[in-house]
């Protein structure tokens, strides 16, 4: 059987499922990170309902696999696992999970708010809020 | 040649089309170049391009970067991922 790769990209329409099913890339695993957006229920103070997600592609998967890349370029990270909707998603639900298995819980730190900050720097997607009516 | 560059987020909402279509009478262009052309045939968004990235066939590129016909061009603004 082959090895699980260590790098998992998906755009996914909609909201995304809570992270149930396991991850075999993370087997020797000494810590997994998981960070997940959800969507707010205000924007500049006023309520909405949800958050229209719109990616360009094929460059905004392209690009989140290189930042995965890259983040197991650093000492220790093991593997990425990136989800990122597409589409509405209601105020609540989960926009975006990133997963990182490292050896120890410094590096996959690291490595997390280092992938968070290149997405939203450089990665082209983008979100519209819904007002509620 | 014919320039279409895709427009996403503000930009799009600002100039209200999918896409800015400038002509130029050379054969390639490159974008320090090109940009202010955009500019001038959008006002709508002029203010804004001095802070957009261009991206060339999925990749960003900066002002040196030469457009060739073919090529696929999207302006990409402030993003918004996570």
């Amino acid at each position: 059987m082959s090895a699980p790769e260590p790098i998992d990209v998906r755009i996914v329409d909609g909201p995304l499922e809570p992270a149930t099913e396991a991850w075999p890339a993370a087997a020797g695993a000494g810590a997994v990170l998981t960070f997940e957006g959800i969507a707010r229920p205000t924007e500049d103070g006023r309520p909405i309902v949800a958050l229209d997600y719109e990616a360009y592609e094929p460059m905004a998967s392209r690009m989140l696999s290189r930042l995965a890349e890259h983040a197991i370029g650093r000492t220790g990270v093991l593997a990425v696992s990136v989800e990122h909707s597409v589409g509405r998603v209601p105020v609540g639900a989960r926009s975006f999970r990133l997963r990182i298995a490292s050896e120890h819980r410094k590096e996959g730190l690291a490595a997390t708010d280092e992938y968070i900050d290149a997405l939203k720097r450089d990665v082209p997607l983008w979100k519209r809020a819904v007002f509620a009516p | 040649m014919r320039i279409a560059i895709k427009l996403f987020g503000a930009e799009r909402e600002k100039l209200g089309a999918d896409e800015a279509v400038v002509e130029v009478a050379e054969g390639s262009v490159d974008w320090g170049t090109l940009r202010p052309r955009v500019a001038e045939a959008y006002p709508a968004i002029a203010e804004r391009l001095p802070w957009c990235r261009l991206a060339i066939n999925y990749e960003l590129v900066g002002d040196e970067a030469v457009i060739t016909a073919g090529d696929e061009l999207a302006l990409i603004g402030a993003v918004s991922g996570g």
